[in-house]
This record gives C-alpha cells, sequence and structure tokens, in this order.
C-alpha cells in the first residue's frame, strides 16, 4: 500500500491539473474581498474557505485519485499486482488526505502573504486559531471525500461522485439545520458537520475538543470499512 | 456453424511443430480448480480446472467469448469468482495468494494513464510493484528495449495500438517476474508485430526463465510457441494438450479461399470440420479457415490436401500452409 501512495503522489505532484487548480485556489484567495475591512478579515476568510476553498481544494483531489482510475483502468493493474483491495480503499484515501494538506498549508502561508500585502496585523492568537479552524476544515473535507469515495467507486462513475462532493459541501448542512431546527432533534449536532464546529468553539474556549475524535471515528472509519466491504464483491471491469 | 461441439472429439493439430520442451520436474505454478464465474444469469466459467507448470509456455485457446479473459480476471483477483480455488506457486490461503500475486506480470487489458508517457507510466508500476528506487529507470530502460518501444515524450492517450500493446508487454515483465499472463497480445498488431511477439514470448522463457500464459482466438497462432495448450468453450477448459499430443493423433490446416459458402459445402462433404473461419485477409474477398480434421489414418493429409484443393479455386487454395508461409 505504501508503494502505491507512493507511486500516486508521484504521477500527481507532476500532474499540472494539480497544480492548476491550486494556482487558482491562491489567486481567487488573494482577490477575495480584497477591500474587506480589517475588522471583517477572519470572517473573510473562514468563507472563503467554505464556499471556495473546500470545493476548489476537493476536485483536484478527487479528479486525480479517483477520476484518472476510472479512465485508465490502473486500480486493476495494481490489484493484479496482490494489493488487497481494502488496502487500496485505504490507500486512495491516504493519497487524498496527503494531496488536500499541502492545499490547506499553501492557503494558511497565502493567509499571511496576503496580511502582509494589505498590511494587516493579526495577533498571533488569530494566526493559531485560523491554523486550527483550516486543521478542522481539512479534516471535514477528509469526511466529504471518504464518503465521496464511496459513491465514485460503487458507481464507478466520477459524475456521481462530483454531484456526492457538491452535496456534502453546500447542501448537507443547511438541510440538516433546517432539519433540527423544525424537528428539534439534534441530526445537525451528530452530524460531522456539527461535531467539528463545537470542537473549533471548545479549542477556541480552551477546552478539550472531544468532537474531533468523535467525528473521525463515527465517520471515517465506518465510511471506509463499509466501502472495503462492499467494493470486495464489485466487478472490475476494462 | 456449431463446431464448438465438436471439441470434445477431435483435437487440433499441425504437422509444422518444433520440439516440445519438457521438463522431468514439473512443479504446478498456477493451479485453477472447478473456478465458477456467473454474470447475472449467465454462467460464464463453468468449472475451470486447469494447470500450468514451471518453465510452460501455456496457449489458452477459445473463440471470443469462451472465457479466456475471465480465466485471466480470477487469477489476478479482478473479479469475484462464484466458486473454486485459486493457488499460485503452491499458495494455500488468501494471504499467501494476494503475495504470491506480485510473482506475476500481466498484459490484460491496456491499464495506463493517458496523461503520462511511457516511461511515466513504467516508472508508477515499478513503484508499486516495490522495484528499489535505484534500479528503477535502468529497469524501464531494459524492458522498453525488450519490446523495442522508443522511449518517447509522447502521452499514452497518443499511441498506436501497436505501441499500447508493447508497453502492456513490457509493463508485464516489468522487475523479470516468475510468471507472465499475456491476454491476446498480438491483437491490433501487424504481421512483423505478430511475429515479434512470439519471438519475445520464447525469449522471455528461454532467456528470463518465465513461466507463461499467452490467450489467442486462434490456435494456428500459438502453435509454433505454446508448448501446452488449454482450449477454453463455453466456460469450459475442455481439455489440455501438449505439441505432441498435436504431432502425433490429428491434423489441422489453414487455407485461404475465396468463395466462402461453396468452399464450406464442398469441405463438409468431404467430411473435414471447420475449426474456424477468420475474415481478415489483406483483401475483402479472402477467407481463412483453420480446419479440423478426422484422424489421420482415417483421412490422410493427401486425401486432405485433395479435399481442400478440389473444394477451391486452384490459385487460392493453400493447404496445408504454415501461417508466417501464407502471403498475406
Ligand atoms: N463484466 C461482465 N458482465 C457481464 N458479462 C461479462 C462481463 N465480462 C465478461 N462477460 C461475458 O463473459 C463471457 C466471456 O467473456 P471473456 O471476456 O472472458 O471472453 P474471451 O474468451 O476473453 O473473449 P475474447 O476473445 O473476445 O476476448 C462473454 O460472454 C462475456 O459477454
Ligand atoms: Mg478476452
Amino acid at each position: 500500500m505504501r508503494r502505491m501512495i507512493h507511486g500516486d503522489l508521484r504521477r500527481i505532484f507532476r500532474k499540472p491539473g494539480y497544480h492548476v487548480f491550486a494556482a487558482i485556489l491562491y489567486l481567487w484567495f488573494l482577490f477575495w474581498t480584497i477591500d474587506a475591512e480589517p475588522s471583517e478579515n477572519i470572517e473573510h476568510i473562514h468563507d472563503f474557505v467554505n464556499f471556495v476553498g473546500i470545493m476548489l481544494i476537493s476536485l483536484p483531489v478527487l479528479l486525480s485519485v479517483y477520476g484518472d482510475e476510472l479512465h485508465s483502468g490502473t486500480m486493476q493493474g495494481v490489484i493484479g499486482r496482490g494489493l488487497s483491495r481494502s488496502r487500496l480503499i485505504l490507500g486512495k484515501f491516504i493519497d487524498c488526505a496527503c494531496l488536500s494538506a499541502p492545499l490547506f498549508f499553501g492557503l494558511y502561508l497565502m493567509i499571511h502573504f496576503k496580511s502582509f500585502l494589505m498590511e494587516l496585523v493579526l495577533t498571533p492568537r488569530q494566526y493559531e486559531m485560523l491554523a486550527v479552524y483550516l486543521a478542522l476544515r481539512w479534516t471535514k473535507l477528509l469526511i466529504i471525500l471518504a464518503i465521496t469515495a464511496f459513491f465514485i467507486l460503487m458507481g464507478w462513475n466520477m459524475v456521481v461522485g462530483i454531484l456526492a462532493d457538491f452535496l456534502l459541501i453546500y447542501i448537507m448542512e443547511p438541510v440538516l439545520l433546517a432539519v433540527q431546527e423544525e424537528t428539534h432533534i439534534a441530526v445537525l449536532d451528530v452530524s460531522f458537520y456539527g461535531l467539528l464546529d463545537r470542537g473549533y468553539a471548545a479549542i477556541e474556549a480552551g477546552n478539550t475538543a472531544w468532537q474531533l475524535p468523535a467525528a473521525i471515528i463515527l465517520y471515517i472509519c465506518p465510511v471506509l470499512l463499509l466501502t472495503a466491504v462492499c467494493f470486495r464483491r464489485k466487478e472490475l471491469s476494462l | 456453424m456449431s463446431i464448438d461441439k465438436e471439441w470434445g472429439n477431435y483435437e487440433a493439430v499441425n504437422q509444422i511443430l518444433p520440439g516440445t520442451k519438457s521438463s522431468l520436474i514439473t512443479e504446478a505454478v498456477i493451479q485453477l480448480k472447478d473456478i465458477k464465474k456467473r454474470y447475472g444469469r449467465h454462467q460464464v466459467l463453468n468449472g475451470v480446472n486447469m494447470q500450468v507448470n514451471r518453465g510452460d509456455i501455456y496457449g489458452l485457446i477459445g473463440k471470443n467469448g469462451a472465457g479466456k479473459t475471465t480465466i485471466f480476471k480470477m487469477i489476478l483477483g479482478l473479479s469475484e469468482m462464484n466458486g473454486g480455488t485459486v493457488s499460485i506457486t503452491g499458495s494455500r490461503n488468501t494471504r499467501e495468494l494476494l503475495k504470491n500475486r506480485n510473482k506475476i506480470g500481466f498484459l490484460v487489458g491496456a491499464r495506463f494513464y493517458k496523461y503520462l508517457s511511457a516511461r511515466e507510466n513504467l516508472y508508477y508500476y515499478a513503484t508499486v510493484k516495490g522495484i528499489p528506487k535505484r534500479e528503477i529507470s535502468r529497469e524501464i530502460k531494459r524492458v522498453l528495449e525488450l519490446v523495442e518501444l522508443p522511449d518517447t515524450k509522447k502521452p499514452f492517450k497518443n499511441f498506436s495500438l501497436g505501441m499500447m500493446q508493447r508497453l502492456g508487454i513490457a509493463n508485464a515483465i516489468l522487475g523479470n517476474p516468475e510468471i507472465l499472463i499475456l491476454d491476446e497480445p498480438t491483437n491490433g498488431l501487424d504481421p512483423q508485430g505478430i511475429a515479434d511477439v512470439r519471438h519475445m514470448i520464447k525469449r522471455f522463457r528461454d532467456e528470463f526463465n518465465m513461466t507463461v500464459i499467452v490467450s489467442s482466438h486462434i490456435l494456428g497462432e500459438l502453435e509454433h510457441t505454446a508448448d501446452r495448450f488449454g482450449i477454453v468453450n463455453e466456460g469450459v477448459v475442455v481439455r489440455e494438450i501438449t505439441q505432441e499430443d498435436l504431432k502425433d493423433k490429428h491434423q489441422a490446416v489453414e487455407i485461404v479461399i475465396d468463395d466462402l459458402p461453396k468452399a464450406r459445402e464442398l469441405l463438409s462433404a468431404g467430411g473435414v470440420q471447420i475449426l474456424r473461419e477468420v475474415e481478415e485477409r489483406s483483401s475483402l474477398e479472402d477467407y481463412y479457415f483453420n480446419l479440423i480434421t478426422p484422424p489421420k489414418e482415417e483421412m490422410p493429409a493427401e486425401t486432405l490436401k485433395k479435399a481442400a484443393s478440389d473444394a477451391l479455386p486452384e490459385e487460392d487454395a493453400a493447404a496445408p500452409a504454415e501461417r508466417e508461409d501464407t502471403p498475406l
């Protein structure tokens, strides 16, 4: 599995597509509310990450980790060499983590760069909380990618995957919120969206954020497990 | 034509067979026991039993849809079986099976990233295979030379069919695997390419000690290359034969004709079973026949030749013909 991840990362980092998306992400960020009031700055950064950033990071990751496989049949090439399917699923997930992390880190550097350009002074505490915020959004993206991967691998179809990605990024959370407000059942609170947000609030308040490991254990592990179980019987054509 | 039913009764043959490489020690490197595979209600493999021994060049022969690719997919674990067991170099459980799969190099479909060059694609698989980093470059150069594929910058998606096939073979022999599986490696190749591939296959076995399993839908294509054959029909290996069996008992010829209906009629009147008709000659009027005949003692080669030439316009009949000699 380590070898496959190695090979994957090498080929994807050499792919122009990944870097083009990174460039768009950073440029977009630079021009995102460039005339914002300093006092609103943090909020604007949060908005950017939520509405533009996550999508722009998830797309190149999904397209290069899974999209390329569907069109090339290389996954079969790897399975035929004796990699078990569950390791393959885990490996691909780790690929996603390894490919999205640098983009988030790049974004963090861009935040520094932009505040330097715009002569905005953020306090060390604010930078620290921004780093925490990005780390939590990264975790959120990983959960979304794990769920999306399930749909891509089961449907063997990229459109399904992008659709799932879109729904999970933009639609699911407001829907859960509406349901929670309507029914007073805490569906949002127990969802990974709620857990991660409350985790962030806990860290901000200086408390232990138990919600974080909870989100990972409750969401990432079962989804990967389910994918592995379902994918075991999947017929690989081509 | 319902010739397939006859597989059980006739054994295919050719007169011109080189000596078979035989070995006193036979060690099964791949063993399939009672493999079953169903797609929906369609029973594709119906209890396949097959054994490939170390040092074999094993030809898996069957018409389109017989189940050759499916058999390979079972060996490689690309598709789940509905019954039966696969053992690779004596593996006894799933863990060993997975581990031993790394001893196989294979060409089953073109499995490459479209935007990467030949070298980059091979680099990926070399990494997956666990070839040490400092050796990868040398290894890639070696296999590209063996299959005579130029090391261009062109991405895979711009490859010609022949180049794709060569890259597939290069990938299969990456890291010098013990076992080589080639699914119709000559597909889409020109006659020179076909001859090259046959030559390569022999070389892989003789020089690099690989055990080779290669499939084809025409027996004639492998008769000079393989030394054991598994004949697949309707999802069963109906028979495993050696070159010696071919030589001794029966005979098969390949002929080129131009009047298909007439030839069919005359040949069957002469008691000749038509094994396969292939429309793949140089011109549209030409057909290519692979015949299976009654045992030698019942119909000597001379009689067969006569029956064939009687059936066919003189200038078109060429029986028996060795494939490479057949003008293209
Ligand atoms: N994924 C699949 N779903 C349904 N049926 C399939 C699938 N793959 C193969 N088949 C069926 O299984 C049968 C055997 O196919 P297979 O590809 O093994 O034949 P083959 O001997 O390799 O033929 P060819 O010479 O054309 O390559 C065919 O009837 C085919 O339609
Ligand atoms: Mg096939």
